[in-house]
Formats: structure tokens, sequence, C-alpha cells
């Protein structure tokens, strides 16, 4: 669902979500109507400097039920979920829970971000463990890399500037060309299959 | 002093010298590290994905295995650390999340009983080994050795699973000195975050952040960082040509693991360290290192 959305200073209630404070708590996002917007969050923010909205006003925009506007801004991606606005708030809104749980919606709901990227790291990552039951770095970078830039000669460029860096983990030793899968991968395979299972009955 | 040791997924690419080094120093610190059966990956930050109880799920596994072993888990990784003792901590005191998330790996043939701790070994190394004992087992002292202790963000925060203060963290601090070395002022970059989780899908928000601590080490005079988290590592270390290009700054600062560290003050060569497989070189630190006497 590809949604274009202005940036604004008028809050149009009548497309506001009431619903979307709810949601937000559910997928983990503990404690967000507690929020009184004293901005500490921002304040210790280490990326807000990449931002279209702060921390704090997309706390206040969730609290208004701004749904599209919310899971289509770049602030949710940019979020590198270090802990510092959740460690810092004053009244013990979980920030960075509920960043992962606006990431969470937006990837459920198949939103198109402000940054596309974030979907395709997460996707890619959680079916690499799937597969193997562990992470394979090559296989994340170079599937990161082919789906992350649509365009062949980006994806070109990408892989030779990162050629030389792979060159040099690969004579180190750090770049393994198979995965090590665990033994019983049918067991991680079991626990996807009754996550999807749950997430279907929702 | 024995503990079920989870080591990540990075020990088989990008971390290889945090694991080649814990293994060598754990064994003179008389660590036992028993190896956990079929271990797998943490999910890291995969939780946005599939939703938070994919993240729980994978811990619940891995936290069973160690429950059937009769050990505390013990992590290398902040990361790791980070899911691992979240999940833990809920567990053990929610009974009702822990049933949920048992029914979702009723089919690995685990279930979780909510009974033990996920230590970070830094923690271990300062809390169950101790200065006193970890002072009479150093060889040579680093005497003139100028380090940057960086200890990151997922070990520190949010508070509930910390293992040290969220902002003003002294851990790393207070090993480096019982080991003789000069801890340089690096306050400020300490806990700050380097980006590591944005560097594919933001790179230069990683790169920016990567860089003003590297800035700031060498600004604070520091022969090193050093480091106990593959993710902040791979950030700093990996990353590090591409931040001097971007930023048009010679870098040049060696990233390097504590347990290497550590490793070379009890006496261990460069080569059972796997110090020659950090990116950024580390001969000087490492000839440095070696000009110094052993006690006697």
């Amino acid at each position: 669902m590809a949604v274009s959305v202005q940036k604004t200073d008028v809050v149009r209630l009548d497309q506001c979500d009431p619903n979307f404070i709810r949601e937000v708590e559910e997928a983990g996002g503990v404690n967000v109507q507690a929020c009184y917007q004293c901005g500490t969050c921002t304040g210790g923010c280490p990326t807000v400097f990449a931002m279209d909205y702060t921390p704090r006003q997309i706390i206040r925009m969730v609290h208004l039920g701004m749904k599209d506007e919310v899971l289509s801004s770049m602030s949710i991606w940019v979020c590198s979920s270090c802990y510092t606005c959740q460690t810092r708030c004053p009244r013990g809104v979980h920030i960075t829970d509920v960043m992962s749980a606006l990431k969470s919606i937006s990837i459920r709901e198949g939103r198109t971000p402000a940054n596309p990227k974030g979907p395709v790291f997460y996707k890619t990552f959680v079916d690499i463990v799937e597969a193997y039951g562990r992470m394979w770095e090559l296989e994340l970078s170079l599937k990161f890399t082919n789906k992350a830039e649509p365009e062949i000669p980006n994806k070109l460029a990408m892989l030779l500037r990162d050629a030389p860096l792979g060159l040099a983990m690969f004579t180190k030793g750090k770049l393994p060309l198979a995965p090590h899968k665990i033994l019983n991968i049918g067991q991680i395979r079991s626990i996807y299959e009754n996550i999807r299972a749950v997430e279907g009955e929702k | 002093m024995k503990y079920a040791y989870y080591p990540g997924c990075t020990i088989f690419g990008s971390g290889l010298e945090y694991q080649i080094s814990t293994l060598a120093a754990a064994k003179e610190l008389g660590l036992e590290l028993v190896d956990m059966p079929d271990w797998n990956c943490c999910g890291a930050s995969s939780s946005p994905s599939h939703g938070h109880d994919l993240t729980l799920a994978l811990q619940a596994r891995n936290i069973a295995i160690a429950e059937e072993m009769g050990l505390d888990i013990l992590t290398i990784c902040n990361e790791c650390y980070n899911n691992l003792a979240h999940a833990a901590i809920l567990f053990n005191e929610n009974q009702s999340k822990k049933d949920e998330i048992n029914s979702l790996i009723r089919d690995t043939g685990h279930q979780v009983k909510g009974t033990v701790k996920v230590r970070h070994l830094l923690d271990v190394v300062l809390h169950d080994i101790g200065p006193e004992a970890l002072e009479k087992l150093v060889r040579r002292r680093l005497t003139g050795l100028r380090l940057a202790p960086y200890h990151g963000c997922l070990a520190l925060r949010p508070p509930e699973i910390a293992i040290d203060s969220a902002e003003n963290p002294t851990s790393m601090n207070q090993v480096l000195e019982v080991l003789g070395a000069e801890v340089v002022p690096f306050d400020k970059f300490t806990a700050a975050c380097c980006g590591s989780s944005v560097l594919l899908t933001q790179e230069d928000v990683a790169l920016r952040l990567s860089y003003n601590i590297l800035k700031g080490a060498k600004d604070a005079g520091a022969d090193a960082v050093v480091t106990m988290c593959p993710l902040c590592h791979l950030n700093l270390d990996f990353k590090q040509k591409r931040m001097q290009k971007k930023f048009e700054t010679e870098l040049g600062v060696p990233i390097i693991y504590f347990t290497q560290i550590i490793g070379l003050v009890l006496g261990l060569s460069s080569k059972e360290l796997g110090l020659s497989k950090n990116l950024t070189s580390t001969k000087k630190v490492v000839k440095f290192v070696e000009s110094l006497p052993f006690s006697t």
C-alpha cells in the first residue's frame, strides 16, 4: 500500500485513527499513553539529526492517531535502538520499544516507508535465521544489497564499493562462504510456523 | 566458575578474533565455558519483522538448552546479551508470557522453566573473578599504554538488564586499570551509540556516530579503543576506512577486544589472541605490549 503523506502543521482529525495508540501498545509500546511531552527523549537521541519527526513528536502523533504519517516517517527507521530515550524517560514510556512496535506494524501492513531499506533489512535477517538457525553475514549483505538497490547499476556500484572490504575479511578468514547451520533446523522452522499460525488467528 | 557459553553468530565471521581471544583468555582466567549444544541465533534486532514474540521464542530455545545444562548463560556480544537477558528476566517474572512463548516453542522439545541468569563476560571478569584475583594473574602490566574503554549501548540499557550504570559505566575502565593501562578521558563516548543496528539501512547515520567515537578516542590520545561487542567492533573497525574517506580525516585507531588485551597481559601471544584478524592494524599496540617486561 503506497501512501503519500505531506509533512504538515495541520492535524486532520477526520484522518486520524483513534485505535492506533492501542495497536501500538499491543505491539509492545509499553506506557505510550503516559508521555507528557517533556522532550527528554529528543534531547538525548543520537540519531535525531536524521529524523523527519523527533521522538517526542512521534509519541504525540501516536496519541493523536496519526497512523499514516507515523508509519510513513523516516524517524522510525532511523532509530538505532540505543535505549537512551527509554532509560531517561521520566514517565516510564518504553520509547525504544514503541519505535520497534511501529516498525513491526509498518512491516505487517506492508507500508512503503520513507526508508524502504528498513523493512528489507529486517525481513532478510529473519529469513536467513529461519533457513539456517543462525546468521550468515555474507548472504545477509548480498541479499540486502540485491533487494535494497532495485536498479542494476546501483547494485553493481554497491558490490564494487564493498568488494575490497569483503576481500580483506575473506583473507583474514572472517567471511565464511557457507552458513553454519544448526543441526535441528526443523525446531527453528517450527517456531516460525507456530508464530505465523498465531498471527493468522489474530 | 562454569557457564553455558553462548558465543553468537558473529564468531563464524566478523567476530572471529573475539571468539579466539575469549577461549584463550578464559582458559587462563579459570573460566570453564561449556558449549551450548545446537544454540540458535538470538535474532539480533529482528523483532520488528515478525513481532516481539519471535525474538522471545528464539531466546526461549537457547535459555531452555542452558537450563537443561544446569548452568547460567555467558555471552560476549552486547546484542545477544540484551536479547537473552531481557527474555530471561521476563520468563523468570511473568508466568503467562512464559507459557505463551513455551507454546510457540512446543515442537522443539524444549521448554523454559525460568531459572537461569544471563551474564556478559565483562561483568563476569569484574564480579565473578574480581579485580584482586585478576591482578594476581597479571604477568605484565600495561604501563604507558593509553586505552579508550568503549562499552556501547546494549549491555547498559535499558536499566533492567544493565551490567553497569546506563550512562556512566566504569566496568571496562576498572578492568583496564587493574591491567596497569592508562585509561584516557572517554566518558562522553564510552556509552554513546555507534549506530551499528542501522549500518546497512542508514549508513550515513552509522558512519557519523562511529566517527564521533573514533575522533573522541583520537583526540584523547588513545593508542586503541577497547570493545566488548562484535557489532560495535564491526562498525568501528570494518567501516573505519570509509569514515576516513567520508570525513577526510586520518583515523587509524586500532579497535581491540578486551579479551585480546587481557590475553596479552596474561602472557598469551598475539597469534593466540587473533590480533592479526582485526582490520585496522594492531601491530603498534602489540609491539609496545611485547616490549613490556614480565613481572617476576
